[in-house]
């Protein structure tokens, strides 16, 4: 499955990252191809290009805030949860995503 | 017609009691009449201190000085020269509180709810000790009531009074050194005071007791001071009072309730307080002073500052009359007193204690080892001192040696020269208390600002100009020599005792200058007197010497700029004079390269060359200092060992080629000037270092886990302000938890506090609630303060690299594993590509 998604906590200084990573650990176990873009304090960073988006299944809001630039994924499917979640539970995440 | 000088007032805290004093002094030995105005205002007679002081005159007000009589040109002379001169104040701010920051409660302190009286912070530090309520009554309560012997009798009690308590007054200062000395310096001045006395005087021969007429006096004088605009000069009222108790108490006034016997850490608590009361009582037991409406530049808060004494003041009346006795905590920095602390309260505070102890053996270890740049060149840290108790301290404070002794004091403002005892006495006393660290003894500097009434100097067009230093020594050669005997003198067993001349001018000066050296020596030889010939150096001070270094080196066994004349000469503007003394630039690169030009002369003649001018105790110049290729600088004040520190934190070649870039290119040099070119702070060390880990933290709760890690860094010299670095935590600690999950928690700020990216890391034994997502208590702390200069990007990355770290457990347990602090540095740096 290809996925995409994007994360954004409110500071964007740590659970961001760690929503990010925490997915991409999660998916690459599973066999998945994942990118994920962190929308934090930094601003955008591994933006998620039309291609990718077009290209993907399924895309996922690991957020506690408003997604930027939310007009990209119009038509897809999303899979919206709280960044805790992604911490927490990745997998679960990843199984709604593919269900 | 009188001699009118017109001046605008140009000192920060308007003219106070010792520039009053200055005044004075030249009044009194004046035939002439002299008085002092603000512009369109009354006049006061220029001899009494206190008069002068209450006419209220402040930064930027008009003021002139009238002098009509026999003497008149030449008293207006030097009195022009005295403001000129600034009366000598430095325009160096002490970083104190100046202006009245609010009180605060610390976060910490609000999250546990507890309960604080708050007072205008005003001297800095915490301190814990029991409260002591000291009672403050009006004088004229306190003096007996007995009836007048007459006026002839009361007066003769007055007068012998006054014998007493100004011999006492000079015993102390002669015991006394800083602050403490300059303040009982001002009570002797004030004590003579023509005024107050011309009132005492009056009430005596109304039929008042002599006791009574010194009360009544003094309390008359307070209220006139304490009427002035200036809480500068309000404040003086309690020294007028700090003068009557001395009076009084030599009359047998009994004041013991004044400063009480302490048995143990004691927080003062008072509604006034006098610099006196404080002198009084056992420094080592005073914990703090929690005070009434007393200005934060009293002498009483000056002097809580020099003995590292916190105190608030303006605390609440009801505070201040509740006189129940309990223990208590006072911070000083925040502005609060807590009674009764609790035990968690106290577990908190003992954090700061811990952290204070780490930070002293930190910063004596830089004072014990001679002055290092981070790359290894030795760069010796003197000190300026002009008595034995200076030299103390500064050698204590760190100091690598005396860098510049001044010696005028023995002769200014005298009616006679001192004897040579006198000499000898004060010099061995200077170099018993260097310990075997050299000392540079600077033969008299007279002349110009420095008058010396029993040299009968001429008058001049232009003292600064004219006759001055080691111009005046050929015609007062044998003050000269008993002066050099003297050095020598106390020399004999001691190494390391150097003798330097000051505003030499040509070779020729020098060569005398040294003859005279060797002289005195062989003559002392003969006496039988046993010692090692004494180095001989010049000061730089004429832009003619240090352009021509090569000139002296026949003659001059070392060198040390006084950058404070050279300044002034090179650029041709008086300091002293507030409209010009702005073009004195010492980052200026004309400046900079002739200093560079005499450095590497030196250099290639084998010399050693200093610098004890103002711009060497400046603690931004110090990379230029380091880059200049001096061998030494000598600074003033005590704090050798922090200088040492910011010393061993910068590159001496990175400072060489940054210096020499800025005089090559000027115009590389941007808007910032030549410091700017350096950065703030040198380096600060790495973002991670072994001192900065703490595997067996002792926290048992968040508030103290923060400040346990804030005194990490501040005990490993990282900040210097650990209660506004904690504050910028807690601050950024109320947006949202920093606690990540997985037992971490990353709590960090940007905050002015630091000078460089700087982490603590604690290993917590007792887990700590950290309102953590997962709901897991934290086992590691990682606390991140960054410079608010520095751009957030790097820090933001380090966090979100941290972050994701978290995540994997393999990492967890890496940090986990880590044995001891060095290895989790080597870890978290590997990891966070730090």
């Amino acid at each position: 499955m290809k996925i995409v998604g994007v994360t954004a906590c409110p500071t964007g200084i740590a659970h961001t990252y760690m929503a990010a990573e925490n997915l991409e650990k999660a998916a690459k176990a599973a066999g998945h191809q994942i990118k994920m873009e962190t929308q934090g304090a930094m601003g955008i960073e591994n933006e998620l290009t039309a291609a990718d988006v077009k290209n993907a299944d399924v895309v996922i809001f690991a957020v506690d805030i408003e997604v930027e630039k939310k007009e990209r994924f119009e038509g897809k499917k999303v899979i919206k949860v709280g960044v805790t979640e992604a911490i927490k539970n990745p997998n679960g995440v990843l199984a709604r995503a593919s269900g | 017609m009188p001699t009118t000088l017109k001046f605008a007032c140009n000192l920060r805290h308007g003219l106070h009691a010792r520039p009053a004093s200055l005044i004075a002094q030249i009044a009194e030995k004046s035939k002439s009449r002299v008085s002092v105005r603000k512009t369109g205002a009354d006049e006061a007679d220029a001899r009494s201190v206190l008069s002068v002081i209450a006419l209220d005159i402040q930064p930027g007000n008009p003021w002139e000085i009238s002098v009509e009589g026999g003497d008149e040109a030449a008293v207006a002379k030097q009195l022009e020269t005295l403001v000129h001169s600034h009366f000598g104040e430095t325009t160096s701010d002490d970083g104190e509180f100046v202006d009245a920051v609010p009180a605060r409660v610390p976060a910490a302190l609000q999250r546990m709810g507890v309960e604080v009286v708050s007072g205008t912070p005003a001297s800095r530090g915490i301190g814990r000790g029991k409260l002591v309520f000291v009672r403050a009554r009006a004088l004229s309560e306190r003096v007996p009531d007995r009836k007048s012997e007459g006026v002839e009798a009361e007066r003769a009690r007055l007068k012998s009074a006054l014998d007493v308590a100004g011999e006492d007054i000079e015993t102390r200062m002669r015991r006394a050194s800083g602050t403490a000395a300059d303040l009982l310096a001002a009570h002797r001045i004030m004590l003579d005071d023509s005024q107050l006395l011309a009132l005492v005087e009056q009430k005596i021969a109304g039929g008042m007791t002599a006791e009574c007429a010194v009360a009544h006096a003094a309390e008359a004088f307070g209220e006139k001071l304490r009427a002035a605009a200036s809480a500068l000069i309000r404040e003086r009222a309690a020294d007028v009072q700090d003068l009557a108790v001395q009076i009084l108490s030599a009359m047998g006034v009994e004041f013991s309730e004044d400063a009480p016997t302490l048995d143990g850490p004691s927080i003062l608590v008072s509604e006034s307080m006098t610099p006196g009361q404080l002198l009084k009582v056992d420094a080592t037991k005073v914990a703090g002073l929690v005070l009434g409406e007393i200005g934060l530049t009293s002498h009483v808060i000056i002097l809580a500052r020099s003995m590292g004494v916190p105190a608030i003041v303006a605390a609440p009346e009801a505070f201040l009359k509740s006189s129940k006795s309990a223990p208590a905590l006072i911070d000083g920095t925040f502005g609060f007193v807590a009674a009764n602390p609790s035990a968690a309260v106290i577990r908190l505070y003992d954090f700061d204690v811990r952290a204070q102890t780490r930070r002293k053996e930190f910063l004596a270890s830089f004072g014990r080892a001679p002055g290092k740049s981070r790359d290894g060149a030795t760069f010796e840290v003197g000190a300026n001192a002009s008595s034995a108790a200076d030299v103390e301290r500064a050698i204590s404070g760190g100091a690598d040696g005396i860098g510049l002794f001044r010696t005028e004091f023995l002769y200014l403002g005298r009616a006679h020269a001192p004897t040579e005892e006198e000499l000898v006495r004060t010099f061995s006393a200077v170099v018993k208390a260097a310990a075997g660290k050299p000392v540079i003894f600077r033969t008299f500097d007279i002349g110009a600002d420095k008058p010396a009434p029993f040299l009968h100097l001429a008058g001049e067009e232009n003292p600064f100009l004219g006759a001055r230093g080691a111009r005046l020594y050929k015609k007062h050669a044998t003050l000269l020599r008993t002066q050099i005997r003297s050095i020598a003198k106390a020399a004999a067993g001691a190494r390391n005792v150097k003798i330097m001349a000051p505003m030499v001018t040509n070779a020729a000066e020098m060569k005398w200058f040294r003859e005279q050296v060797r002289a005195a020596e062989k003559n002392l030889a003969n006496g039988g007197l046993k010692a090692e010939p004494l180095q001989v150096g010049m000061m730089l001070e004429i832009p003619a010497a240090a352009a021509n270094v090569r000139a002296f080196v026949e003659h001059a066994d070392f060198f040390s700029l006084g950058t404070n004349d050279l300044g002034q000469y090179w650029f041709a503007a008086d300091r002293g004079n507030a409209g010009v003394a702005a073009i004195v630039d010492e980052m200026d690169i004309s400046f900079l390269e002739l200093i560079r030009k005499a450095a590497r002369d030196a250099k290639e003649a084998g010399k050693w060359m200093g610098m004890c001018g103002e711009m060497a105790s400046r603690a931004a110049n110090l990379p230029v200092l380091l880059g200049l290729g001096l061998d030494e600088i000598s600074i003033a004040g005590a704090s050798g060992a922090e200088v040492k520190y910011a010393l061993a934190r910068l590159d001496r070649e990175e400072c060489r080629r940054k210096l020499d870039e800025a005089i090559e290119k000027p115009e590389s040099v941007g808007e910032g000037g030549v410091l700017s070119v350096f950065g703030r702070g040198g380096a600060g060390g790495p973002p991670i270092a072994d001192e900065l880990i703490q595997l067996t933290c002792e926290a048992t709760t968040k508030e103290e886990a923060i400040r346990e890690m804030v005194g990490i860094l501040f005990g490993a010299g990282r900040t210097d302000r650990p209660g506004e670095l904690e504050e910028d935590v807690w601050a950024r600690e109320a947006t949202y938890s920093t606690g990540l999950g997985f037992g971490f928690a990353v709590p960090h700020c940007r905050t002015k506090a630091v000078d460089s990216v700087s982490v603590a890391v604690g290993r917590m034994p007792n887990a700590i609630e950290w309102g953590s997502n997962d709901g897991l208590p934290v086992r590691h702390a990682l606390l991140l303060a960054v410079p608010e200069a520095i751009d957030a990007k790097a820090h933001l990355q380090v966090l979100a690299r941290l972050a994701r770290k978290l995540v994997h457990e393999e990492f967890r347990g890496a940090v986990e594993k880590a044995g001891d602090s060095k290895a989790l540095a080597a870890l978290l740096k590997a990891e966070l590509e730090l």
